[in-house]
């Protein structure tokens, strides 16, 4: 196997066709390996599946009509497909290879694949030989409907050996662009994700990504959007990590900001597994019969598999109590479920008939929380 | 102390309270009644000889508010009421409902409720007894201008229940009841 062959040239040389498709080859390798290997395939820009409705003007019958956007993508052998304009479907087409089928609501996948085709018009003055071998050929594209489960295909592809040139037709790499449904013998919606296989997008492969200006934003969207999130890591004299939400500024409100000495800040609460020994704290006033509260970042989870043990001390609260009135607490404990078990005895001897009178009561409670140490912990 | 309280969603009485020390007033209430009751608040009175009625209140029935602080309310809960906005909120600040004596009577065939005072609309009621280890679950509501409403429910003559009555607008009581 010999490397990438780059083509060279001298004075006084008798330049043959081949010689300029080898400079154009070698151009169009290396923007292929480019992609293949700095890059993942899939949709790079547009080529989103739209249903419309549409009304026939000739029979007044309702329909939807599917289309393709606009846009581009890289397949898996590094060759771009370019869709310059809106790509309506055609029910015919999908009648082909799916016409058969009983009716059914899983969606059908819809591919994009390269295709090459000879120019509609013939670019410039023909050769002087009268030759009429095409000169020119356009890199195009063809839509492909699936049967119900081809997306899986997707996955299955194999990308070409690591120096090939993009694989031409009719080497075919399949892009899904999306789902159509079938209800009827008509198209009747779109989908992006069926059966758990998504549209895939480009990517990109990189260890290192640094920015320019100073910082480095993620974002999941192309656009800044007011309310979606982003991660921005930045330098300068007080560098910092933020996760934070866009506001309508285009500025990121932070909810989490990590500083350069490590000092994190969070607007929310905080969960998680706390190390071992720690020690948590609730306390307050519980009538009879509610459950007692474990300490923030707590979980029954935690204390019913044993990582947290709770310990409880209650105290019978005293109730304000009329004049001679006596007092004395009958019950005051928490159950298995920390349920606060609390009885009063009353007796006022001005009263008549004298009489012992019992009711529920409150405890002043304090619920520690300990960790217990775990292998894997701490 | 940041009070939260639960309360009967049908009549406002509060049933159960926790005051909770280092968070602030009117903030943190569980959503859910279930987060604070499990899946029913017993309340319990005693019958006398060691024995104890249990009745449970189903969290369903029930809702959670997070209150200005009232004392009163953890000595005392039943005492207390929970009202709400027209959009159906609960307001921060407790009602002190009025206490009753007297107006309970359990008979073998139902438990008449009687309040001391008529008011121009309906009050709704919402009565629990319990009968061995079932309890039943009584509502109604004493119409308008009237003070009494009767409940029906088949006990045997003689026999001590406890009964936890939730007249809105009225104290809320528990207490032990034999059947004449």
């Amino acid at each position: 196997m010999t490397g990438p062959l780059r083509p060279a040239f001298h004075e006084g040389q008798v330049l043959a066709a081949a010689d300029l498709s080898a400079t154009v080859g070698y151009a169009r390798a290396n923007a292929a390996r480019h992609a293949r290997h700095l890059h993942e395939w899939g949709v790079v820009e547009g080529l989103g599946l739209a249903a419309e409705p549409r009304t026939d003007p000739l029979t007044n019958v309702r329909y939807t009509e599917v289309s393709v956007a606009a846009g581009l993508a890289v397949d898996g052998t590094g060759r771009e497909l370019v869709v310059t304009e809106p790509v309506v479907l055609r029910e015919s087409d999908f009648e082909e290879v799916n016409g058969a089928d009983q009716p059914t609501d899983e969606p059908y996948p819809v591919f994009l694949t390269s295709a090459d085709r000879e120019p509609a018009q013939r670019p410039g003055p023909v050769s002087c030989s009268g030759d009429a071998t095409k000169t020119r050929v356009e890199e195009s594209y063809q839509v492909l409907f699936g049967r119900r489960g081809d997306e899986r295909l997707v996955a299955e592809q194999r990308p070409p050996a690591i120096g090939d040139p993009p694989a031409d037709p009719p080497a075919r790499w399949l892009v899904l662009l999306g789902y159509v449904r079938w209800t009827e013998g008509h198209f009747s919606g779109v989908e992006t994700t069926a059966r758990s296989v998504a549209v895939r997008y480009a990517g990109v492969r990189a260890d290192t990504v640094s920015a320019r200006s100073g910082a480095l934003t993620l974002r999941t969207g192309a656009e800044a959007e007011e309310g979606k999130p982003a991660l921005v890591l930045s330098g300068g004299d007080t560098p910092n990590l933020v996760f934070g939400l866009y506001q309508g500024s285009g500025t990121v409100a932070p909810l989490m900001t990590l500083a350069a000495n490590g000092n994190l800040t969070i607007e929310g609460s905080f969960s998680g597994r706390m190390p071992a020994g720690s020690t948590l704290v609730a306390s307050g006033t519980a009538t009879d019969g509610m459950l007692l509260p474990l300490p923030s970042g707590i979980t029954s989870e935690q204390v019913a598999d044993g990582r947290v043990v709770i310990h409880v001390q209650l105290t019978p609260r005293t109730p304000p109590l009329p004049e001679a009135t006596l007092y004395s607490p009958v019950e005051a404990t928490v159950d298995g479920d920390r349920r606060v078990r609390c009885r009063v005895r009353l007796y006022n001897p001005l009263v008549t008939p004298a009489k012992v009178v019992e009711e529920p009561g409150a405890v002043d409670f304090l619920v520690v929380a300990t960790v217990a140490p775990t292998n894997g912990g701490g | 102390m940041a009070l939260s309280v639960v309360y009967a969603v049908d009549t406002g009485h509060v049933v159960g309270a926790l005051a909770l020390t280092g968070t602030r007033t009117g903030t943190g209430a569980p959503a859910e009644a279930a987060d604070l009751v499990g899946p029913a608040l017993p309340l319990r009175v005693s019958l006398g000889e060691g024995r104890v009625a249990t009745l449970p209140l189903s969290a369903r029935e029930l809702a959670v508010a997070a209150v200005d602080d009232e004392p009163a309310a953890l000595a005392e809960p039943l005492a207390f009421a929970v009202e709400v906005t027209t959009d159906n909120k609960p307001k921060p600040a407790l009602l002190r409902l009025p206490s009753w004596t007297e107006g309970i009577a359990l008979a073998a065939d139902g438990l008449t409720i009687t309040v001391q005072i008529a008011v121009a609309r309906p009050t709704p009621v919402v009565a629990l007894v319990s009968d061995e280890q079932n309890t039943h679950v009584l509502g109604g509501e004493i119409p308008a201008q009237q003070t009494q409403v009767k409940l029906p429910v088949t006990l045997v003559a003689g026999s001590a229940h406890g009964v936890l009555v939730l007249a809105a607008g009225w104290a809320g009581r528990l207490e032990r009841k034999v059947v004449t």
